[in-house]
């Protein structure tokens, strides 16, 4: 089954007005996405309601999946808005999932919403007898951090795995507290989680003494399998290695190894054919995270979905450009009035990414999109409003100035003006953790290479 | 500075690579759960 935690429609839970046309048309195109991908529910945390409960209820119905929080009600009547939770069924198993929003609501709702978010050890203590006695496993979407999910698994053994979202950023590899497992992907999509695990929906509980000499084996017959993949990469080791009977006698050894270890495990594994739980046995699971490399294939349908999304959103962006006045023209010249008298300087930067910036953004359908035009143009990163008197053509780089400062003093009179040397600092403007983690000032110095 | 808030669609698009062993799963006490959660976020799409 495939889920997820939440924190899926914006980053914040108020979003500019400014942005909203552009942050919504993406927040749809985000679920279209997920409706084609199968989702089967997603939690209400508080960053979706960043477009207001009344976006809220519109992606709701667009979507083919439930929204879920069990937490976000009427003020008077303390009904859910939105579904508390559902049953599913997958094979032989019924899963039961539930949503909490994050609570300190006070900000989020205007006054015509007429909603709260009501804590959540009395919402839980009404609602998870019914899910859980419909379920043989119960999950939980939660919005709350770390430490009140550990007293939700503290106070409720019913609920055996709790998907942790919008609280942190970091993956969190399943952590068994009391009867529950918390876990959650790192932010930005990087990583997809998965868990698998073989159920006793009639003890349902966790092991929480797995067998440590049989883990032990399993990692000693991982390491062989290993090397033993190395013996055969350049083909039948028979064949390969006829002529040298050390190695051959090496690798006639391994193999006895290799089957005293399976036997070994065999004999250990309670279970070695991964069937079905018997009624004695405590449940397992393994925990792992997915990386989402650019090498993963992507699907042409999803991929048609993403365009769309992006090129959608671009045009909105370029009309509101079209549609402002020319505000004071920003203090920078471009880089043709810097070359003239820093030509060798110049001939190295123009062979850089920095002089190409806009290009890249123009491939990607990303030109007129606010939130990334600051760092691919001459212009103080720090703006926080970058208007159509910034995009002029001359500025439509990362030049001189974008590291320098402006050179309107310094062109006028180079001795009294003379610009400043920047030093790492400014790098880290743009060339953040979260757009760029692989940026390494003294290595992609020698890239831009303009001798600064 | 302000940074940019990004759908990472790109990178969901991506995972379709994994979709198959979605569909294969919980015929007996077994089950298979992938999940995800803040999947915005600010990262490379802009270019």
């Amino acid at each position: 089954m495939t889920v997820d935690g939440g924190a899926l429609l914006f980053n914040d839970e108020k979003i500019f007005l400014r942005q909203r046309q552009q942050l919504t048309t993406t927040a749809r195109g985000l679920v279209r996405a997920y409706n084609f991908m199968g989702y089967q529910a997603v939690g209400i945390a508080r960053q979706d309601l960043g477009g207001g409960l009344d976006f809220l209820r519109e992606i709701q119905k667009e979507s083919d999946f439930p929204w879920l929080s069990a937490n976000l009600v009427g003020k008077k009547d303390h009904k859910p808005i939105f579904s508390p939770g559902v049953v599913i069924e997958q094979g032989r198993l019924k899963i039961a999932l539930l949503g909490l929003t994050g609570d300190g609501a006070d900000t989020l709702f205007t006054a015509k919403d007429n909603a709260v978010i009501l804590p959540w050890p009395q919402v839980l203590a009404d609602l998870l007898p019914g899910f859980a006695a419909q379920a043989d496993f119960v999950i939980l979407l939660s919005n709350l951090p770390f430490d009140q999910n550990k007293k939700i698994a503290t106070l409720f053994p019913q609920i055996h795995l709790i998907i942790q979202a919008g609280v942190a950023t970091a993956n969190i590899a399943p952590q068994l507290i009391n009867n529950t497992l918390i876990t959650q992907t790192e932010k930005q999509g990087k990583h997809i989680g998965l868990l698998k695990a073989n159920w006793n929906r009639e003890m349902k509980k966790w092991d929480t003494e797995p067998n440590k000499e049989l883990l032990g084996l399993k990692k000693e017959l991982d390491k062989l399998t290993w090397q033993l993949a190395r013996y055969r990469k350049k083909g039948d080791p028979e064949e390969v290695f006829k002529d040298k009977a050390n190695t051959l006698a090496a690798y006639h050894q391994m193999l006895r190894q290799e089957e005293a270890l399976r036997q070994a495990i065999a004999g250990l594994s309670h279970n070695p054919t991964i069937e079905a739980k018997s009624n004695e046995e405590p449940s397992t699971y393994q925990g792992r995270f997915l990386a989402m490399e650019k090498e993963v294939p992507d699907h042409p349908e999803v991929l048609a979905i993403v365009n769309a999304t992006t090129k959608e959103a671009n045009a909105i962006n370029k009309n509101i450009f079209a549609s402002q006045d020319e505000a004071t023209p920003p203090p920078y010249l471009g880089s043709a009035t810097c070359l003239p008298c820093h030509e060798k300087q110049g001939k190295k930067w123009q062979k850089s990414k920095h002089a190409r910036a806009y290009e890249t953004l123009i491939a990607k359908n990303q030109q007129f999109n606010p939130q990334c035009i600051p760092c691919h143009i001459t212009v103080d990163p720090e703006l926080a409003d970058i208007g159509k008197a910034e995009l002029k053509k001359e500025l439509l780089m990362v030049s001189c100035e974008s590291c320098h400062g402006s050179g309107a003093g310094h062109v006028q009179s180079p001795q009294d003006n003379k610009l400043t040397m920047p030093d790492e600092t400014i790098c880290h403007n743009c060339h953040t953790p979260d757009h760029d983690d692989d940026f390494k000032f003294k290595r992609d110095l020698d890239f831009l290479q303009c001798g600064s | 500075m302000r940074r940019a808030v990004i759908i990472m669609l790109m990178t969901w698009a991506q995972f379709f690579g994994f979709w198959p062993a979605h569909l294969a799963q919980a015929e007996t006490g077994q089950l298979s759960i992938f999940y995800s959660n803040d999947v915005r976020g600010e990262t490379e799409p802009c270019g």
